[in-house]
């Protein structure tokens, strides 16, 4: 696991840094920040696991979050307003957009048997063009007692984000109880000989953008929440950032190793660097050099220690 | 074994017309250019009707000076997913970007500066692309992960060297050839990107790096055994590409005249749907310059009809969306799996 050697290491290091790093404030705070991409980077492990790639999540996300503040006060321009259903239906109307989505990249990844990586690239052009459709610029505002619900701490000091990390988790956690584990992992790496020995292989790859769409909603909801406004771009980079987190998670990118928590803490190291640059107080201009240098650093690191550990595996 | 390989072969039926010229000139698969060129002249039909005036001639100069710049980025592109392995390239736009700033900053707005501005350029181009090479081939990092992370670290020097306030200004000269015509259609950008044509297929068709980087493609463990050195191919091309991105940002400065932040971003994926459009095998071993720049040829059209049309940029989105959708499921299929 060698993103939870890094992991540790970042926080081992930023205990050091700043003194109010270990309160349950700051805990709190970085999980709300990180939920989001946390989220997308389950999805895109499953996905990636399968052999795949999805470049459409940042704007399926982004997607979801200018639905859910354009409905949160109604239909005003049709006439049709509510009150009770403030949040059940940007909530509702959002989740059909996005396994939408899931349904269309399914559709071309496995049915039209194009290249995941461009299929999924072309269809983020669609997210992105819908987004700034629905809502050319930044603005608007989601039901305030989903913020309430997101940053009010269950138990007094339980971030209640985790929950939606959880339940995406325990979703995967299922799963791979079932006989589709084994389906998926043997899927990637190699569909071919996954198909010859009988898995669907189609349906499995259908089933992995399903899935990783369903993360993006989850994660628009949170972002949304977190935020309280709309934009447009509020996604873009967050695809990028996921496959990120998971190559550093130890998911390999032709398919077939890794687990989905490799994502949960990849990208949880990913933002806790992000986090810690800009607590050092290093000047702007030099933040992005920094963050990428990092980055570069931490992936060369973990496909080193992955590949040390497959070997010492198969010996 | 693909098309290229068997040219020259003395049993080959004779071909005429187009298929004559092409053998002649040693481009092979003249077929799959046909697409793009169809498509291209679709959508001039298509931006006439709508907008009498956008097919004419110096409308048309001005689109392929445009397509031009996609070009000579994607030239890069192009070798590198030729090579095979997963090769891609997501560094292309944040190297265009640091070569445009890069650009503006040392050439100050004097002749004098081109020398050394190029020199500068090409250095910091065969770095970056030497990086990617070599976390790809020595650490084994996969090609799309490799050069994603080197594009946040190229923005990030980009915004370190320019503090977030690009500077300078691009010389008399190099605005001339930017923005410059030599005939009334015919713009300089043009006939650069033309000389980057005939130059890369001669690489491709001429030269034992150009038969080792499709041979490499193909069957990377073939190339070895045969005593290719592969490692060498790797570097070369990654190196050749970043050379090839900071040029294009170079003569993107030159057509936009300012230089900004990240004005490169969009071309990063933009060059590979070029070069697929062109019929560039993904997977590698397969595929033509001439062809990706027909496909940049057909993706600037298209921007172009759809801006002529008065769209919004994001319904302008949804329509590119589409149609790179479409044809990608025209001719960029997978194969079936029951064969």
């Amino acid at each position: 696991m060698p993103s939870l050697i890094l992991f540790l290491t970042i926080v081992v290091v930023n205990s050091f840094l700043s003194k109010n790093f270990m309160s349950v404030a700051a805990w709190t705070s970085f999980l709300q920040i990180t939920t989001p991409i946390a989220l997308i980077s389950i999805g895109m492990a499953v996905v990636m696991l399968g052999g795949g790639i999805d470049l459409s999540l940042g704007s399926i996300v982004s997607v979801v979050n200018v639905i859910m503040v354009t409905t949160s006060g109604g239909f005003k321009d049709i006439g049709l307003q509510y009150t009770a259903n403030i949040v059940s239906v940007p909530l509702i109307l959002s989740f059909v957009v996005a396994m939408g989505f899931g349904l269309f990249n399914g559709l071309l990844i496995s049915v039209l048997r194009i290249n995941p990586l461009l299929a999924t690239f072309a269809s983020s052009f669609v997210g992105s063009g819908i987004a700034l459709t629905i809502l050319p610029t930044p603005g608007g505002a989601v039901a305030s007692i989903l913020g309430d619900l997101y940053y009010t701490p269950l138990f007094g000091f339980f971030p209640s984000c985790i929950l939606l990390i959880i339940l995406l988790y325990l979703i995967w956690y299922v799963l791979t109880r079932t006989p589709f584990r084994l389906q998926l992992y043997s899927v990637g790496i190699s569909a071919p000989k996954a198909f010859f020995s009988g898995v669907r292989v189609p349906r499995v790859a259908f089933f992995t953008y399903l899935f990783s769409a369903f993360s993006a909603w989850l994660a628009g909801v949170a972002i949304s929440s977190y935020f309280g406004g709309g934009d447009p771009r509020v996604g873009s980079a967050m695809t990028m950032s996921a496959v990120a987190a998971c190559v550093i998670g130890g998911i390999s990118l032709s398919g077939g190793i890794g687990s989905a928590s490799g994502g949960i803490f990849g990208s949880l190291f990913l933002n806790l660097i992000l986090v810690t640059i800009l607590g050092l107080g290093i000047p702007g201009y030099l933040q992005e050099l920094v963050t990428g240098g990092i980055v570069v650093l931490s992936i060369i690191m973990a496909v080193i220690i992955s590949a040390r550990t497959r070997k010492l595996r198969l010996m | 074994m693909n098309n290229h390989a068997r040219e020259g072969s003395a049993d080959e039926p004779k071909a005429r017309g187009f298929g004559a010229l092409a053998s002649i000139l040693k481009i092979g698969d003249w077929w799959t250019f046909v697409p793009p060129i169809l498509i291209s002249v679709l959508l001039l039909l298509i931006g006439q009707v709508i907008n009498p005036g956008f097919a004419n001639i110096r409308n048309i100069g001005n689109l392929l000076a445009i397509a031009s710049i996609l070009t000579i980025g994607a030239a890069g592109q192009t070798s590198v997913i030729i090579s095979g392995g997963g090769g891609i390239d997501l560094s292309l736009g944040a190297m265009m970007s640091f070569g445009a700033v890069l650009a503006s900053g040392l050439l100050q707005g004097s002749n004098a500066n081109i020398t050394r501005t190029l020199v500068v350029l090409l250095a910091f181009g065969a770095l970056f692309g030497f990086l990617n090479g070599a976390g790809i081939w020595w650490i084994k990092i996969p090609p799309l992960v490799m050069t994603l992370a080197m594009a946040s670290v190229v923005d990030g020097l980009t915004l370190f060297f320019s503090k977030g306030r690009p500077f300078g200004s691009p010389s008399p000269f190099v605005l001339a050839i930017g923005g410059g015509r030599i005939f009334e259609f015919l713009r300089w950008l043009v006939v650069i990107a033309v000389a980057f044509v005939i130059l890369f297929t001669f690489i491709y068709r001429k030269t034992r790096y150009g038969k080792k980087l499709f041979l490499m493609g193909n069957n990377s463990v073939a190339a070895d055994l045969n005593g290719i050195n592969v490692r060498n191919i790797v570097l070369s091309t990654y190196i050749f590409a970043g050379m090839m991105y900071s040029l294009a940002g170079f003569f993107l400065l030159a057509s936009v005249g300012t230089a900004q932040m990240q004005m490169g971003t969009q071309y990063t994926l933009l060059s590979v749907a070029a070069v697929v459009l062109g019929g560039t095998r993904l997977t590698g071993g397969k595929g033509t310059y001439v062809g990706t720049a027909l496909g940049s040829i057909v993706l600037v059209t298209l921007s172009s009809v759809l801006i002529t049309i008065g769209m919004a940029t994001g319904v302008r989105f949804i329509i590119t969306g589409i149609v790179l959708v479409g044809i990608l499921s025209v001719y960029s299929r997978q194969p079936k799996l029951r064969q």
